[in-house]
């Protein structure tokens, strides 16, 4: 591990925001092209070997207790590095790194890239922050930070659309995040801690009666955070509005910064009341509607949202199950989750910049012009339909079996959730051959003859996803070991408990 | 925005030294009563609006312009920053203070405290004073 790799890993995204304006004066003043560019690339590809330090001490086990301040833990405030922190900090780093990279050409024909640098490094300040952080206030303070940034970003290309779906963004997200807030100050008053070890060892003790509030508190601020149905109104508006290479990031990155703290808080420590049952139920709910919604859209990026409230259904309902295959499956399939969508939001970027639309209904024939794209779509599309052997089927296999599995363990809501979530799989694939030939097939309108293939340094990234597809596809076995460290940390939290005490 | 009348333009003239004064005092003993970088930062800026919603953004942008400010800006948030890493290098930990404690009560006392102020004064002064003049632009359709 690199010497105070925690902080690090939350200092250098937040230092490279601040120093990105004046970074912009300077570059224009001495007539530098292309600086915050490379400087955020660099920032970026930093972080990830930051981050990737961590990775070593974890995989053996161990649980990374970094106290701020030389304060020890419950009364100052603590980092506290897990299985399941850590891979959620990868995924954002590495998410982060190919957004950034990929923001280069996308993003070249915007003015006022100065703000959008510095918002792009705050939000992966506040991301890291939250995925790292050892208290339940800190993460509250981190969740800020990165929603604020989403906010901005949304409204970033001031068109009539995208202010109107960044205020409605900004509405419902505040509202969320006084829900944690008031829940985080519930808790505070019950266990007179905010330590998240802390609070986990104390919580069984209360009554249960008094926990109720704050649960439910955290579920429905946490639920708007993460657009679980029946809180996602916000989403598609915002993923469309939204500059392509920020919509990528939402769905593959905030997302699973928003599940990781689902996870964290309300799994961890309200884990005793059964909340894996409601989880489950909400996730099927959020799986099936997501799915239907899409299936009517005309907008290949609303389409892609909605899709993405799907997915996050599919993380729910697999962890909920709460057994050791549940929750693999669960966890594989965010991780899963993360590349493809990501993926696949990036492509509808690169159809959007060299047509200018991504309306399906003007759209058509795009393969003759754009192959590479067409075929990685199609990849992208396959995989998120679960079509073996590419990476989706992995996960939605193993989610199917851990139903099956709870079925034949007396658990008859078990078989519903593999029945459910198959039919949706159907769905999921049947909008997204929609949308294929809806782009790529078909006839092609006049005015398209000349499109040009995406620009190389825009496929890069999604080549980079379409083969991670392929290779978690064809090789479960690396997807699932790299997701055993996070699920046992999530079902220990015996350990956590202890490590974040700093062996109390 | 051309500018008030005469009466105001006085008014306003008279009052910012004392404005700032007030403002630059409440963030330097930051460390010793109440208030600190937050609020004195924003009275800063106020006295700065003060000037501006008197005599008008021309004049006032002459003298803190917008590129002023935003450099302003980031380097109270550079500021912030070095100062945490000083206290990873030098110390133990992130903003752990390294430097001299000196005498409970004076000026010049509670380590890397002032200091953090005096940054968190910096920034908010110029954000609050970038919000503003954002607004105005935002109005005035430049930009």
């Amino acid at each position: 591990m690199i010497p105070h790799a925690p902080i690090l890993a939350i200092f250098l995204p937040l230092f490279a925001a601040f120093l990105m304006p004046i970074i912009g004066i300077l570059s224009r003043k001495r007539g530098v092209n292309h600086a915050r560019e490379w400087v955020a690339i660099a920032a970026v590809l930093a972080e990830l070997v930051i981050v990737g330090s961590m990775l070593s001490e974890v995989l053996s086990g161990q649980i990374i207790l970094y106290k701020l301040g030389n304060w020890d833990p419950p009364w100052g405030i603590a980092l506290v590095i897990d299985g399941l922190g850590l891979f959620a900090a990868l995924i954002v780093s590495g998410i982060s790194a190919l957004i950034v990279g990929y923001s280069f050409v996308s993003m070249e024909k915007d003015t006022g890239l100065d703000q959008y640098y510095t918002l792009l490094m705050l939000m992966l300040a506040g991301m890291m922050g939250v995925v790292l952080t050892g208290d339940v206030f800190n993460l509250y303070v981190f969740f800020e930070i990165m929603s604020i940034a989403a906010y901005a970003l949304v409204a970033f290309r001031r068109n009539w659309q995208s202010i109107e779906a960044g205020l409605k963004y900004l509405i419902i997200g505040s509202l969320g995040t006084s829900f944690i807030i008031l829940g985080v100050a519930f808790l505070y008053g019950l266990a007179g801690s905010l330590n998240i070890a802390h609070l986990a060892q104390n919580l069984p003790f209360l009554p249960a009666t008094t926990l109720i509030l704050p649960l439910g508190l955290f579920v429905i601020g946490l639920g708007i955070k993460i657009a679980m149905v029946p809180l996602h109104m916000w989403m598609p508006d915002a993923y469309q509005a939204a500059p392509p290479p920020v919509a990528a990031l939402f769905s593959g990155a905030t997302a699973t910064v928003g599940l990781y703290a689902m996870l964290r808080v309300v799994y961890m420590l309200f884990g005793a009341f059964g909340i894996g049952a409601m989880l489950a139920g909400l996730g099927l709910v959020t799986m099936v509607l997501g799915a239907l919604m899409a299936l009517v859209q005309r907008d290949l990026k609303r389409l892609l949202a909605y899709s993405s409230i799907s997915q996050i259904g599919y993380v729910l309902a697999g962890v909920g199950l709460g057994t050791t295959l549940g929750i693999q499956g669960g966890l594989f399939h965010l991780l899963n989750n993360a590349i493809y969508k990501t993926m696949l939001f990036m492509i509808a970027g690169t159809v959007v910049y060299r047509v200018g639309t991504s309306n399906m209904d003007k759209l058509g024939g795009l393969w003759k012009n754009m192959p590479v794209t067409g075929a990685l779509f199609g990849v992208g599309a396959l995989a998120i339909s679960g079509v073996p052997p590419l990476n989706g089927f992995a996960s939605k296999w193993t989610i199917y079996m851990a139903g099956v599995e709870a079925g034949q363990g007396g658990h008859w809501p078990g078989y519903a959730i593999t029945v459910i979530a198959l039919i949706t799989s159907a769905l999921t694939l049947a909008y997204f051959l929609k949308a294929f030939s809806n782009i790529f097939l078909g006839q092609r309108p006049g005015h398209l003859a000349d499109v040009k293939e995406s620009p190389r340094s825009m496929m890069f990234p999604i080549m980079l996803l379409g083969v991670l597809c392929v290779v978690f596809g064809i090789l479960p076995q690396i997807g699932i070991d790299l997701v055993r460290p996070a699920q046992e940390a999530l079902m220990n939290s015996g350990g956590y408990i202890s490590a974040g005490l700093g062996g109390m | 925005m051309a500018g008030m009348s005469p009466i105001v333009r006085t008014t306003a003239r008279l009052l910012f030294p004392f404005t700032f004064l007030f403002g630059a005092y409440v963030v330097i003993h930051g460390h010793l009563t109440p208030g600190g970088g937050f609020p004195g930062g924003v009275i800063i800026a106020a006295s700065f609006v003060m000037l501006v919603l008197a005599y008008g953004i021309e004049r006032a942008q002459e003298r803190v312009g917008f590129t002023r400010a935003e450099v302003l800006e980031s380097i109270g948030g550079l500021t912030i920053a070095i100062l945490g890493l000083f206290g990873l290098l030098a110390g133990v930990a992130f903003l752990q203070n390294v430097f001299p404690l000196g005498e409970f009560g004076r000026l010049f006392s509670g380590g890397n405290l002032p200091l953090l102020y005096l940054a968190v004064g910096v920034k908010v002064t110029a954000g609050i004073l970038l919000i503003f003049y954002a607004m105005l632009f935002g109005f005035g359709g430049e930009e």
